[in-house]
């Protein structure tokens, strides 16, 4: 297709980026991976200090007695290019893998979107720039021009030398012998030739790369929750230096979120500790958010009163409960009428920063119900699941009720109360838990206004059997 | 008209600063009460109300002019480590809007006082009612929270016992309300111990709303007189 065009991403650094991940604190320390016993790749902090590629684990140390080794991971580098494929999402829909540092993305149609190739550049390597990549980026008509040329790092297929392309080992040593290195002196060659001298492989494989060839790719397909764990090099104690994984999990979360138009309810981290101890801390939100400083802030109110184990080795972060964000973030009018304060971003906020310091069980909303037993009028209900008013307005006169009501009434002696009007008679049946009770408003010794009642069968008794209540208090 | 000294028209509250505007006030719902607050609670400010036994009216106090707030703002009403939890049917009799009602039960002082200060300052409660450790409270909070209440523009309110008008406080309104023995309406007797522009005042009373007769249940075998 005419319209079609490919930008190769290739992460030369991926290897070594995935364990620098691992370090706590900003501190800038000579980073060093080792593959049978040479490293085969530094940071800038260990190159400035002379250790090289290629050079032997010992002369790494021996040159730079701070170096921090790491072997290989390869797990983790399929992992973080799984994460770093889906965060292109928001560039276009078609992003694939192309081998174990790369990715593609087919922006034909996201390039007017984003005001042309070298804006939609900018803001590719800004993301990845921002998470900690190094990379190179290249455009082309197919999808594997534009690999190779990522991994040159060249903008002409002419100059990109063989050992970038994908042939097979066997094949560039044929190629050597014959004093060919790069890609331009391959494609000048007769077809023919090459068919006769090479397998046909090869003349696919160019096929391809030039367009001659079809070559679809295979999209990937997003998954539906968001994971992502960071192992620590060493164990940490402190709480306060775990925030620095936590803030670098929350970053990824929110360009994850934003890539696929999310927002997050609930994230949950759990960390573990170097002897399989475990303790997770879930962090709510009254609305989903994305952005990853309301991420990070709510992660770190809860952190005041979270105690993470000892000697914690690595950081998780899941989050489960998406949901699509809406297009317009900003209402047209300030508020959506008949939403009530539910429907207001400022309100909820405030229930997000409380309950993420206090615990989600500090704060409550009330609620009227039905039911003559005044112990049982009313009922506790969560504060995120207050929609709308608190039961339906009722009508007529409302009888007169304490604002502070006894969980359990407190016997008390009628003698030291004044009683105040008249009686009001509380009485539900058997199939209720049989109350009967007279109410009356009193007044006590020190000017409380109180609720009492007799309870019995209603003055038919004599006077000492009488049992009297305090029920609450007409604060 | 009689000649009036300027120590006198102060003292009556009759001339006050620019800034105590009505606007800048919640009218108490209680006449004589606004007259001497120059319109009423402050909007956006601190206040203490100080009574010697809980239970003796100081939410209905407040009662009215909570009930305006959620007439007419669209924010939280937030009860901040309330001795107990106010009971749903009372609120709502009292036309307090349940659905705005919001409760903060925190685990200590600490956390307490920075819920307190966190939903003053956030500005989006228009009142807030708070409960704090006597003991532990030190002026320099107080401060913070009338601060706070400026700068979120919410009415905050501060219970504490009556024992605390002993010690200073950097609320800019101090009441003192006490029982007044005159049944079978509820009355307060309330004394201004500080207020912006004005002099301490003593002996206000009002009447809360007075618990009306309980609805009779029987039915009523009299028929009503025809009007004709």
């Amino acid at each position: 297709m005419a319209s079609e065009r490919w930008l190769g991403v290739h992460f030369p650094l991926l290897k070594l980026e995935v364990c620098i991940r691992r370090l706590t604190g900003d501190a800038e320390v000579p980073v060093a991976l080792i593959e049978d016993g040479k490293a085969l790749a530094v940071n800038d902090v260990a190159a400035a200090a002379g250790v090289l590629p290629g050079s032997s684990q010992a002369t790494a140390v021996g040159i730079c007695s701070n170096i921090v080794c790491f072997s290989r991971d390869a797990s983790a580098e399929d992992a973080r290019l799984g994460l770093l494929a889906e965060l292109a999402w928001r560039f276009t829909s078609h992003v694939s893998l192309a081998g174990p540092d790369g990715l593609l993305l087919e922006v034909g149609r996201s390039l007017r979107l984003f005001g042309g190739l070298a804006a939609l550049c900018e803001e590719v390597e800004e993301l990845y720039r921002g998470l900690g990549h190094e990379l190179r980026l290249a455009a082309a008509d197919t999808p594997l021009a534009a690999t190779v040329l990522a991994r040159a790092g060249t903008s002409s297929l002419q100059a990109v030398p063989l050992a970038c392309t994908h042939l097979e080992p066997d094949v560039l040593e044929r190629f050597a012998n014959m004093g060919i290195e790069s890609l331009g002196q391959v494609l000048v060659l007769p077809a023919a030739e090459l068919g006769q001298r090479f397998d046909s492989e090869l003349l696919a494989y160019l096929g391809r790369l030039v367009g001659r060839v079809p070559d679809p790719q295979d999209l990937l397909v997003p998954t539906e929750t968001f994971a992502s764990v960071v192992h620590l090099v060493s164990s940490v104690q402190d709480g306060n230096a775990l925030l620095f994984p936590v803030r670098r999990l929350a970053g990824e979360l929110a360009s994850w979120l934003a890539s696929r138009r999310l927002g997050a309810s609930e994230i949950v981290w759990t960390f573990t500790a170097l002897h399989g101890e475990e303790a997770s801390l879930a962090v709510r939100f009254a609305r989903p958010r994305s952005d990853a400083g309301a991420l990070f802030d709510h992660t770190r109110l809860r952190f005041e009163g979270f105690r993470p184990p000892a000697e914690v080795m690595s950081v998780s972060l899941r989050a489960e409960s998406l949901r699509l964000l809406k297009a317009v973030t900003r209402p047209l009018l300030p508020e959506v009428p008949g939403a009530g304060i539910h429907g207001d971003s400022a309100a909820l906020e405030l229930v997000d920063r409380l309950a993420a310091r206090l615990g989600e069980d500090a704060l409550h909303g009330i609620r009227v119900v039905d039911d003559h037993r005044p112990e049982r009028a009313w009922s506790i209900r969560h504060v995120r699941q207050m929609h709308g008013k608190g039961g339906q307005p009722r009508q007529g006169t409302l009888p007169v009720r304490p604002i502070w009501l006894m969980p359990v009434p407190e016997p008390v002696r009628r003698g030291d109360f004044t009683l105040v009007g008249e009686c009001e008679r509380i009485e539900t049946g058997w199939w209720d838990g049989a109350v009967a009770r007279d109410y009356f408003v009193a007044r006590a010794r020190d000017g409380r206004q109180c609720w009492l009642f007799r309870e019995g069968k209603g003055g038919k008794e004599s006077e000492q059997k009488e049992r009297w209540f305090l029920h609450g208090y007409f604060a | 008209m009689e000649v009036r000294f300027l120590s006198d028209l102060l003292r009556r509250g009759r001339l006050h600063s620019q800034r105590s505007r009505t606007e800048d006030c919640l009218a108490t719902g209680f006449p004589e009460l606004d007259e001497e607050l120059h319109g009423g609670w402050p909007r956006a400010g601190l206040g203490e109300v100080l009574c010697a036994a809980s239970g003796i009216g100081e939410l209905r106090l407040l009662a009215p002019a909570l009930k305006g707030l959620c007439e007419s703002e669209n924010r939280w009403i937030v009860w901040v480590n309330p001795p107990h939890v106010p009971y749903a049917p009372a609120l709502e009799r009292l036309g307090i809007d349940l659905g705005k009602v919001l409760l903060v039960f925190p685990k200590d002082h600490r956390e307490a006082l920075w819920a307190f200060e966190q939903t003053l300052a956030t500005a989006s409660c228009s009142a807030a009612l708070g409960w704090l450790s006597e003991s532990r409270l030190r002026f320099a909070d107080i401060r913070r929270l009338q601060l706070a209440a400026r700068k979120g523009g919410a009415w905050a309110t501060l219970f504490r016992p009556a024992s605390a008008t002993r010690h200073a406080s950097p609320a800019e309104l101090r009441i003192e309300a006490a029982s007044l023995p005159s049944p079978p309406a509820s009355r307060l007797r309330l004394d201004i111990r500080k207020r912006r522009s004005g002099w301490p005042v003593e002996g206000i009373e009002v009447e809360l709303d007075a618990p009306p007769a309980p609805p009779d249940r029987r039915l009523s075998l009299v028929p009503a007189a025809e009007s004709a």
